[in-house]
C-alpha cells in the first residue's frame, strides 16, 4: 500500500509539475480535427445499449475508476481515476443490436482541465478493454458520422470540499 | 519546469501512463465481487444501499437501472504524530537554516463504487464493490489510496447478507 501510494504521489507530483499555470477551471479542448477526434473516440459494439452500457460501467471498475455519475436515460458514465484523470463515456443505440460508444477523456491539474487527444490512449487504454471485457470485437467509427457528441466528464467532490449535488435524478434505492 | 512546460503532449503522456490497464486486474475484480443466489437485482440494490448508510456513506450517484451505486464519507485525516513528526523536522531545519514547509494529511474522503450484474441464466447477481480514500494534505495537494484490502469487501459483502437474511432472503 506505502509502495503505491508513494507511485501515486510521485505521478502527481510529476504532473502537477509539468501543467502550466492557468486560471481556475479552465478547459483546454483538442486542437485535432472533429473528425480525427471523433475516429479515435468511438467504436461500434455488437450488442444492444443496455448491455454495452453495462460493459463499459465494468470496464471502467476494471481499469481502477472510480464513478462519478451513470444516467441511464442518457446513457452517459463518468468516471475519475487517481486524482487528476477523467473519462466519459456516451452510449447510443445504432440499430436494434449495434451501439455506438463515444469515450471522451481529460487530464486535470492545477484548475486546468485538457482533452487527451491520444488515439493510443482510447485504443489501449479503453477500447481494447472494453471489447474484452463484452468479449466482442468493436468496428471502428461509421463513416457517415454519426454518433454522440463527447460527453464531457463530471467533476467529483474532493476532501473539505461541500457536499456534490446528484446528478442523474434517480434516487437511490430504498426499503419500502 | 521549463522543460515540462514546453511539452505541449503532456496530458496525453499522463493520461497513457496513468491510464494503462491494471496489472493485477482479474486478482482485484476476483476479490471485490461475489455472487448471490436471487433473481432481483433491485432487491440486492436496496440492501447495499442499507449498508453503505449504515456503514457512515452518502449514496451521491445511483443508477439502478444500470446497477451503479457510488457513494463517499468524510473524515479527518489528520494524526497528531504526523503533524508532531513534520513540525520538529521544519524546527530542526530552521535552527539549521534551512526553511521547510511541514506536511501533514489534512482531510480526507472515503469513496465506494458498488456495481451489480445480472447472472440470467445462473438465477444470480454479481455484486462488485471497489473503495478507495482521497487525501488532501494541507498544502492541497491530493492523493489517492486503493483500499484493496480482502476485509473491506467481505466485510460489506457478509453485512449485505445479513441484511438480506434479516428480510427473510437466503442469498
Amino acid at each position: 500500500m506505502k509502495m503505491r501510494s508513494f507511485t501515486v504521489l510521485a505521478l502527481l507530483l510529476a504532473l502537477v509539475a509539468c501543467a502550466p499555470q492557468q486560471p481556475a477551471n479552465t478547459f483546454v479542448a483538442s486542437t485535432k480535427p472533429a473528425n480525427e477526434l471523433r475516429s479515435m473516440q468511438t467504436r461500434v459494439v455488437e450488442a444492444d445499449r443496455e448491455t454495452t452500457a453495462r460493459g463499459v460501467i465494468a470496464t471502467l471498475q476494471d481499469l481502477g475508476y472510480r464513478i462519478t455519475r451513470a444516467d441511464a436515460e442518457a446513457g452517459t458514465v463518468s468516471a475519475t481515476r487517481l486524482t487528476g484523470l477523467r473519462l466519459a463515456a456516451t452510449v447510443e443505440e445504432r440499430s436494434r443490436n449495434q451501439t455506438i460508444v463515444r469515450a471522451n477523456a481529460s487530464v486535470l491539474a492545477l484548475g486546468r482541465e485538457t482533452q487527451v487527444d491520444d488515439p493510443n490512449f482510447y485504443q489501449a487504454n479503453f477500447f481494447v478493454p472494453l471489447g474484452n471485457t463484452m468479449s466482442r470485437n468493436l468496428m471502428v467509427a461509421p463513416p457517415d458520422g454519426s454518433g454522440p457528441a463527447a460527453p464531457r466528464p463530471v467533476a467529483e467532490r474532493l476532501p473539505g470540499q461541500r457536499q456534490a449535488p446528484a446528478a442523474s435524478g434517480e434516487p437511490p434505492p430504498a426499503r419500502p | 519546469m521549463a522543460g515540462c512546460q514546453q511539452n505541449a503532449n503532456w496530458a496525453n503522456e499522463f493520461a497513457l501512463k496513468a491510464g494503462a490497464p491494471l496489472p493485477n486486474a482479474a486478482q482485484l475484480r476476483e476479490r471485490e465481487s461475489a455472487r448471490f443466489a436471487l433473481r432481483n437485482e433491485t432487491t440486492l440494490l436496496v440492501e447495499a444501499t442499507a449498508v453503505l448508510q449504515d456503514l457512515g456513506f452518502t449514496v451521491e450517484e445511483s443508477a439502478p437501472r444500470l446497477g451503479v451505486l457510488a457513494g463517499a464519507k468524510d473524515r479527518d485525516a489528520t494524526e497528531v504524530g504526523q503533524v508532531a513528526g513534520q513540525i520538529a523536522i521544519a524546527v530542526g531545519l530552521a535552527l539549521l537554516g534551512v526553511q521547510y514547509n511541514p506536511v501533514w494529511d489534512k482531510d480526507q474522503l472515503i469513496r465506494v463504487t458498488l456495481t451489480t450484474f445480472p447472472l440470467r441464466s445462473e438465477g444470480a447477481v454479481k455484486m462488485r464493490v471497489s473503495f478507495e480514500r482521497i487525501v488532501v494534505n494541507n498544502q492541497g495537494l491530493a492523493r489517492a489510496e486503493r483500499l484493496d484490502a480482502p476485509e473491506f469487501s467481505t466485510g460489506f459483502f457478509e453485512q449485505v447478507r445479513k441484511g438480506l437474511a434479516s428480510r427473510g432472503i437466503r442469498a
